[in-house]
């Protein structure tokens, strides 16, 4: 069969085979696996950061409505007793 | 809407894995797209209604490949391929000098030869896994490999190419 190497080699470069094909499908599979599994990724990074910063936002707002309700100028440091008097 | 039973949904699995393989085969065997497009699904068509009759004697895929080349071996042999000739150039699916010198060689070679060459060079087929398609011995397959090599260097060397 050494008498068809070059034969060989010229068959593989011009003929569209299985063997060149194969990890070209890999490749595609890996790269739809890889995107997929970015694109899930990064969905579960924003709902993990999103939701605490929700909830940690809900709570300050929370308070400042609380805050804003019960303050007096009881409360607050002289330097801001004027501002506060002006609302009251 | 059609449901589909659980063999078909297997059948239709196994059609679109070897589409391909089986369609690139077709296609080196007749040299025309369209034509081996046809005979690509003529070719499921018959595994499919043979398939009560299949019997596991092989796998799914070998026996794909034999219903195949021999759809290939009869519409060679039926004349047809006679329409090649009259067929535009872009119906060949031939992207450079070498390969359209190949496909011409394989068309010019008897079909056991062209079947042999096809599932070697285009299928990157091993000895063992072709001789149950052709249903003919490994040794035999061995042997017919290398005149069938001999007879395509000759033919390629005649067309100028250094192989």
């Amino acid at each position: 069969m050494s008498d068809f190497k070059k034969l060989d080699f010229f068959m593989k470069e011009h003929t569209p085979s299985l063997k060149e094909n194969v990890p070209q499908f890999r490749k595609k599979q890996d790269s739809y696996f890889l995107k997929w599994g970015l694109a899930v990724a990064v969905s579960a990074a924003i709902v993990f950061v999103m939701v605490p910063s929700f909830s940690s936002n809900q709570e300050a707002y929370a308070m400042e409505e609380a805050l804003m309700w019960e303050v007096t100028a009881d409360d607050l440091p002289e330097e801001y007793v004027d501002s506060v008097s002006i609302l009251n | 809407m059609l449901r589909l039973g659980k063999s078909e949904e297997l059948f239709q699995e196994f059609y679109r894995g070897h589409y391909g393989r089986i369609r690139r085969t077709l296609v080196a065997m007749t040299g025309n797209v369209p034509i081996a497009e046809e005979l690509t699904q003529e070719a499921f068509m018959k595994a499919w209604k043979g398939l009560p009759h299949f019997g596991f004697r092989s796998s799914l895929s070998t026996w794909i490949f034999q219903v195949a080349i021999n759809v290939g071996r009869d519409w060679y042999r039926s004349g047809n391929h006679k329409i090649r000739t009259d067929a535009p150039e872009f119906l060949y699916e031939m992207v450079s000098p070498e390969h359209r010198a190949i496909q011409d060689s394989l068309l010019k070679l008897d079909d056991e030869t062209r079947a042999l060459l096809i599932l070697h060079y285009y299928e990157g087929m091993t000895i063992e896994e072709i001789a149950p398609i052709l249903e003919v011995p490994s040794g035999t397959v061995k042997s017919r490999l290398h005149t069938a090599k001999s007879k395509l260097k000759e033919m390629l060397v005649e067309q100028g190419f250094n192989v």
